[in-house]
């Protein structure tokens, strides 16, 4: 109203005021305009978005690495299990799980691949890699976290690491097998050195018996 | 000079598609499965399969193991067309015996996908890219009767003779 009193009052149209009022003016009367036939077209892609799944989510994956083993033995295989979860609202794309804990000097690998890809994990799903590996000698070994990167729909990039089995006490062979192993053989041996104590005894009663038997038969 | 300038483009638009479009025929397959035998060194039977495909193009794989009704996604090494499927389950879930996995593409397991979420028979849906079979022997037990008792019973069987034999030449 004070910039149309002033236009008015001075219609010079060069001056700054009336250059406001008439480019307001005019934004207002455009703005009207468009906003009635752009506000529909607003609204429908509003609700169109809210429908789509995971377009406005993140991905968040949670990963979990767990030795399998009851007994971690020396030069017998160890199972790793490597368990991916999407907690997220939104599909994980290339996901990346890299393991570098078990060097090749200590640990032997059997079967697996360190280093795998998964396309997609889709949300509110799991996946997971297996690794077999067979520790070279006793000891305590340290076993680390391995690393997870992943980027969702958005493009941006995550980096993680699972969770570590943390320190772990591989028994010698020696100790394992005495424990668990069936050592039929120890017990054969056992069988034939244990044979002449009672082998022989039984061989002299019995020649003295079956004679006394025959004996006995031909007195009746 | 246009016309051989349109076979290049025609050649190489044919190569591109067969890159992009992800699909392979007649993959050769190098495979070598593991599964687990030592109730002791896993308290899970787990099963692995590690396969080389030779394909010109690195597909993306879902696979169908037996008769289950989980598509699992099949992660590949970096770089190289090798993949590996793992999976884990009780030992007295493990079944013995031969095992085969069914691999499939993006649209396969899309057909797959849409099988199983409306409860048809997934195997006569979709024709997988390729199968897989591997062998489980089962969990190695070990010996069903421990030596110790057997020799056990053996010295009880020997001393229960000898006493009857003893009591009988008393009487």
């Amino acid at each position: 109203l004070l910039l149309s009193s002033r236009c008015s009052l001075f219609p010079d149209h060069r001056s700054l005021s009336c250059i406001v009022l008439a480019a307001v003016v005019l934004s207002d009367r455009v703005a009207i305009m468009i906003s009635r036939r752009l506000g529909f077209v607003v609204l429908a892609l509003t609700v169109v978005a809210a429908m789509l799944p995971g377009s406005h989510g993140t991905a968040h994956l949670l990963a979990s690495k767990v030795i399998l083993n009851e007994h971690k033995v020396e030069n017998k295989d160890l199972t790793v299990q490597f368990s991916i979860y999407n907690v997220g609202t939104s599909t994980a794309q290339s996901v990346v799980l890299q393991d570098e804990s078990f060097s090749p000097s200590e640990f032997s690998l059997v079967q697996g691949l360190f280093t795998v890809s998964w396309e997609r994990i889709p949300m509110d799903s799991n996946v997971t890699h297996i690794v077999i590996v067979r520790p070279l000698a006793d000891g305590v070994y340290n076993v680390s976290s391995a690393r997870l990167t992943y980027t969702d729909d958005s493009h941006n990039t995550y980096e993680g690491i699972t969770s570590s089995p943390g320190f772990i006490q591989v028994t010698p062979y020696q100790e394992f097998s005495r424990r668990h192993e069936h050592h039929l053989v120890d017990w054969l041996a056992f069988l034939a050195m244990s044979m002449p104590t009672i082998v022989f005894p039984f061989l002299l009663w019995y020649k003295s018996y079956s004679r006394y038997e025959k004996l006995k038969n031909k007195k009746e | 000079m246009m016309a051989s300038a349109f076979a290049v483009l025609v050649i190489l638009s044919a190569f591109l598609g067969a890159q992009c479009s992800g699909t392979c025929n007649n993959p050769t397959v190098v495979s070598h499965a593991y599964t687990t035998t030592e109730p002791l060194l896993s308290s899970e039977t787990v099963f692995l399969v590690e396969f080389e495909l030779s394909c010109e193009s690195s597909l993306s794989l879902s696979a169908l193991v037996d008769d289950g009704t989980t598509l699992m996604p099949v992660p590949r090494a970096l770089g190289v067309n090798k993949y590996q499927l793992s999976w884990s389950m009780p030992h007295k879930s493990a079944k013995k015996g031969t095992h085969s996995i069914r691999f499939f593409d993006d649209e396969g397991a899309a057909v797959i996908r849409k099988a199983l979420r409306y409860g048809d028979d997934p195997s006569s849906t979709a024709v997988p890219l390729f199968t897989i079979d591997f062998q489980h022997n089962g969990l190695n037990r070990g010996i069903w009767l421990a030596p110790p008792f057997i020799a056990a019973i053996i010295s009880l069987l020997v001393w229960w003779l000898a006493h009857m034999t003893k009591t009988k030449l008393q009487e």
